[in-house]
């Protein structure tokens, strides 16, 4: 069991709330005008995304998937997109991450960046297919590769930001 | 202190193991979704509520962060400014040839008017927004303003800018709400294009330029011709520009929007009233006015000479003119608000719309 044998004190204070807090942090940075426009398709990192799997992946006993759940479920409100859509998303990469992590943990850095594409891919794909499904046509998987892009490359930069917070939270599994 | 995982404490505190909460967690998921297709409406009370919780931070935090934005984006365009400076010069040589010919214009068509015994067009009162932020996800396009119902703002009304058409508002908070732009998959606006008046409906693409469905078969759209509101249907004012025909191909009309959705940062919020929705409509047997029934006959056009007095006309459809200085209602002269049935009629405005200048069914309890 991937989340048993721990010697830490989940109930140290603080400690489940600092990545429901930094993941709905980085939910509600989305919607702020960070993005730019390049022929008609806006140019901006999945923060969220990219939390869920850094907390996944080094402190998955503190992010429950219920609070995975919650998280997308508010992020479907926040950016008006069909309900449900960002949860599965959110939760695919989840349950991904908690599949593959120690197999990744044990690659070199690069390893980890080639999990992170394959987790944007599988996530996109499931939004794509959602947000289709929701929509009662196919829409463009185009702004998805898109932000599959630019979320891998602004990956060690998010990751780099993350650390001091995964540090906060204790050590790793 | 007991050392445990999070796995056995959850499974202690909730019953269920670890896996089973993944499960469930994907079960309400895809319930959501499932619930939430064609019944987008019955989340529309959560989104309101979050639009109300954070409306205060993105109005606090957005600002700053849009002037940074621009700030860099001007850095970038100082290069540009001396050549874009000759060409606003030349622009506005020309530009007030044309300010002269349309004051002429102007003054010709008031004649007109007046000999014509037309019927004064209403006034569009409005509302001035800011835009606090772009929620949209990749395969959304919407837009949130610092204006609520606390405002006066409620769904369906049409939102401009300086430039052109926006979109309508499609949630709306205490002090919030969402617009959706025209370039959105779900976005329908009934649209004429000039100088032939050709109508259609404007669908958004969601990625590039919006395009016109529902176009006549013989229609000959040609690449340039400016795109306007119809005010078919109610939602929309006729006559607010759309945008212009970006290209043609075989049945695919392309529009580019005359708004820049990436520089947004105030817009209008229109109080707009079909004058057509005033007349009241019975559930059962022919329309009816002022409680009479309306003699089908005597809908017909009028020789200008015959014509009653003003003050006795019905409520004119004419071209809407819309009163820069007002941002409140006049007390006067109060807005009527769009009917219930109104935003609802511009979502059906889709797909299964196949008449763009289908009119919104106000029969009392059609929505029900």
């Amino acid at each position: 069991m991937i989340l048993g044998g721990t010697n830490i004190n989940p109930w140290r204070a603080g400690a489940f709330l600092v990545p429901f807090a930094s993941i709905l942090v980085a939910i509600l940075i989305m919607p702020l005008p960070i993005a730019f426009k390049l022929d008609g398709f806006w140019l901006v990192p999945s923060l969220p995304l990219t939390a869920v799997f850094l907390w996944t992946m080094y402190r998955p006993d503190l992010l429950p998937p219920l609070a995975v759940l919650l998280l997308g479920g508010f992020m479907d409100l926040l950016i008006d997109a069909p309900m449900g859509v960002s949860a599965l998303a959110f939760l695919t990469a989840y349950t991904i991450v908690l599949s593959q992590r120690l197999y990744w943990m044990t690659l070199p850095r690069g390893g980890i960046l080639v999990g992170f594409l394959i987790v944007m891919l599988s996530c996109g794909a499931v939004s794509w297919l959602a947000t289709s499904f929701s929509f009662g046509k196919f829409v463009s998987p185009m702004p998805m590769l898109l932000e599959t892009v630019i979320s891998v490359v602004a990956f060690p930069a998010i990751r780099w930001l993350f650390e001091p917070l995964q540090r906060l939270a204790g050590p790793a599994l | 202190m007991r050392q445990r995982s999070t796995g056995r404490v959850l499974q202690q505190v909730s019953g269920l193991s670890f896996r089973a909460l993944l499960i469930v967690s994907f079960i309400v998921a895809l319930g959501l979704l499932f619930f939430g297709r064609g019944n987008g409406a019955i989340f529309g009370g959560a989104r309101g509520i979050v639009d109300s919780v954070t409306a205060g931070f993105y109005s606090f935090v957005g600002p700053p962060i849009a002037t940074g934005r621009q700030l860099i984006g001007n850095a970038f365009r100082v290069f540009e400014v001396y050549r874009e400076n000759d060409r606003l010069r030349a622009e506005n040589a020309q530009l007030q040839a044309w300010k002269n010919q349309a004051l002429t214009l102007q003054q010709q068509v008031a004649r007109y008017e007046s000999l014509l015994q037309l019927p004064l067009e209403p006034d569009i009162q409005y509302r001035t927004g800011r835009v606090v932020d772009d929620p949209g996800g990749p395969f959304v396009r919407t837009l949130r303003i610092n204006l609520g119902k606390a405002e006066g703002v409620i769904e369906g009304q049409a939102v401009i800018d300086a430039t052109g058409l926006v979109g309508r508002i499609v949630a709306a908070g205490k002090h919030g709400s969402r617009i959706l732009l025209i370039t959105d998959l779900n976005s329908r606006v009934p649209v004429m294009v000039e100088p032939d008046g050709i109508r259609g409906m404007l669908v958004g693409q969601n990625d590039g330029d919006p395009t016109i469905t529902y176009l006549g078969r013989e229609a000959h759209i040609r690449t340039g011709s400016e795109v306007v509101t119809s005010g078919s249907g109610g939602i929309f004012p006729p006559n607010i520009p759309v945008g212009v025909i970006s290209s043609v191909n075989g049945d695919v009309v392309a529009v580019r929007p005359a708004t820049q959705f990436d520089r947004l940062m105030y817009v209008r919020v229109l109080e707009y009233a079909d004058p057509a929705s005033n007349v009241p409509y019975s559930t059962s047997g022919p329309p009816v006015l002022s409680g009479k029934p309306i003699d089908p006959n005597a809908i017909a056009f009028t020789p200008p000479a015959a014509t009653a007095p003003a003050e006795t006309k019905p409520p004119a459809k004419g071209v809407p003119k819309i009163t820069t200085p007002a941002v409140t209602k006049h007390e006067d002269t109060p807005a009527t608000e769009p009917s219930a049935s109104a935003p609802a009629a511009a979502d059906s405005g889709g797909a299964g719309n196949s008449d763009p200048d289908e009119e919104p069914d106000n029969t009392p309890g059609a929505s029900d």
